[in-house]
């Protein structure tokens, strides 16, 4: 049988693809695999068109039995992993064979990894993707993360030629990130002294971090001097709490929310916030 | 001669909306509050929908805004600004189709899962019985006036001055799929269980979403809701229908 049997799911895995698009007037938010070019690579090593789905692994890796021969491929954060006890080199697409065990041990760099199978997973699609959103139950494995003994169906798993994964293609280990923004639609509704601090003070990322937004800490509080009423949201809006603390939306979400946004990162600086870990700090570059 | 032809002067949206970037892909049209613009809103974005430009990929309605989203970098410039104008211009030609709804909500406290766990607290605040808030909550017609913060999720506004409240002040780690709530001017209906700010004064076994059906929402933007009281006999009775 072409199935895999989840053994430890990890913190949070989810599958996800390139996204659920012109829904948002229904309050549906895009959701897609928050690093989208790291989960791509994965299906282009594989042969895969690039906007299948993909497990979307989050800080703590997944384990599985495979009932199948296949080639898999994990992108985005580095993990040591091991086929059947054995450790593997993570820099290449990798072959199991029918019972191989594949475990995902200590992550060493970046917060989310995208691991893909050849043929790719069978997964429905509902309102158009794969991806979960799992504040709704929507989509993905039964609208919901992983769990152990979760058995996952594949389509046609195939063995392909082994490709290797650019290096610089990798989050690095680092701490400190530069993220390209541009002053945000409220931008104007912001003391002076909170203009200027936005772009000169580190933001801590916080542990309270999920796909909907990370809650970021800023030792210098942000201050609107007006309130606004409700309108669209999309990610990577920083968004003001009015006791000055700073919530990073991303892919999942709320569609419409009614805090002032100081800035909105650019969209090709999404996946640098994607795989931000807590206590890393972000910078905010003025993109002009 | 300049041509001032009656249409210039008749179509001139120069002070109807202001557009804003939001980041480099997404443009805010933002509407005159004191303008009543909410139908407005939600014919541009239907209209956006079913002729949408180039690279658009969403398009979201809210109270007094229109957001859009591309994929491609955008800027606020008179190209949208004439765009945007002609819109709204064509827009108004085409009616949005709406539908009642009535919906049959039990406001029972104790049996089986307190489903109306804070109809006595709200009670409180509000200063009223509970028959006197079920009967003001159910003489109401809403309006469905946009779907956000979960989808499905409708913001019923239309509900009495004198039930209106503060949302709380601590969340509800978890309200029921189906749980009628208050707060502030609105009236809604959880679609799924989440964490919940508004007060809960009851429960609906009215499907809100639905992800095997083709439309999955039975609400759209200007719907009109209306509240009807039901016994728990009758609130089981449709539990069981809905479970066999």
């Amino acid at each position: 049988m072409s199935r895999w049997h989840i053994i430890k799911p990890g913190l949070s895995s989810t599958f996800q693809d390139a996204g659920r698009y012109n829904l948002a007037h229904l309050g549906i938010p895009v959701s897609g695999a928050l690093d989208l070019p790291a989960a791509q690579y994965a299906n282009r090593l594989l042969g895969n068109d690039i906007n299948k789905a993909v497990i979307e692994i989050t800080l703590t890796g997944l384990s599985f039995e495979t009932e199948c021969d296949c080639s898999i491929a994990i992108t985005g954060a580095v993990f040591s992993c091991m086929r059947n006890g054995q450790i593997v080199d993570h820099e290449q697409t990798i072959n199991l064979k029918t019972g191989d065990v594949f475990v995902m041990k200590q992550r060493l760099t970046g917060a989310r990894a995208y691991l893909a199978v050849a043929g790719g997973f069978k997964i429905p699609q509902v309102l158009a993707s794969q991806s979960t959103l799992v504040s709704a139950k929507l989509g993905g494995f039964q609208g919901r993360a992983l769990k152990a003994a979760d058995v996952i169906q594949l389509n046609q798993p195939q063995a392909t030629p082994l490709r290797s994964i650019a290096s610089w293609k990798r989050p690095k280990s680092q701490n400190i990130h530069v993220v390209r923004a541009l002053a945000g639609p409220e931008y104007d509704f912001f003391d002076t002294y909170s203009q200027e601090s936005v772009w000169q003070q580190a933001f801590e990322v916080t542990a309270d971090c999920d796909r909907m937004g990370m809650r970021l800490h800023n030792k210098h509080d942000l201050h609107a001097m007006k309130t606004i009423a409700s309108s669209g949201v999309i990610p990577g809006s920083l968004q003001v709490t009015p006791n000055g603390d700073s919530i990073m939306t991303l892919n999942d979400g709320q569609v419409t929310g009614g805090y002032p946004r100081i800035l909105v990162v650019l969209p090709c600086q999404l996946p640098t916030l994607a795989q931000a870990l807590p206590n890393d700090r972000l910078f905010f570059y003025r993109h002009r | 001669m300049p041509d001032h032809s009656p249409q210039t002067i008749l179509f001139d949206h120069d002070l109807l909306f202001r557009l804003r970037t939001n980041g480099s892909q997404s443009l805010i049209v933002d509407f005159k509050k004191d303008s009543n613009p909410l139908e407005q809103i939600h014919q541009l974005s239907e209209y956006l929908l079913s002729h949408p430009p180039e690279s658009l990929i969403n398009v979201i309605p809210a109270s007094c805004s229109v957001t859009l989203v591309f994929s491609k970098n955008v800027t606020a410039n008179g190209h949208w600004q004439d765009f945007l104008t002609l819109a709204l211009d064509t827009c108004r030609l085409i009616p949005i189709q709406t539908q009642t709804h009535t919906i049959g909500v039990c406001y029972q406290t104790q049996f089986p899962n307190k489903l109306a766990t804070d109809i006595n607290s709200v009670c409180e605040i509000l200063q009223c019985t509970r028959p006197q808030l079920i009967e003001a909550h159910c003489s109401a017609t809403y309006r469905v006036d946009m779907l956000g913060f979960l989808p499905g999720f409708a913001y019923l506004s239309g509900l009495p001055d004198a039930l209106q409240l503060p949302r709380k002040s601590k969340p509800a780690l978890k309200v029921p799929a189906g749980g009628v709530a208050i707060a502030e001017q609105y009236s809604a209906i959880y679609p799924v269980d989440s964490p919940g700010g508004w007060h809960l004064i009851g429960h609906t076994n009215f499907k809100v979403i639905d992800w095997h059906q083709s439309i999955f929402s039975p609400f759209k933007p200007l719907d009109r809701v209306q509240f009807v009281p039901i016994s728990i006999t009758e609130w089981a009775a449709q539990q069981t229908k809905d479970n066999r």
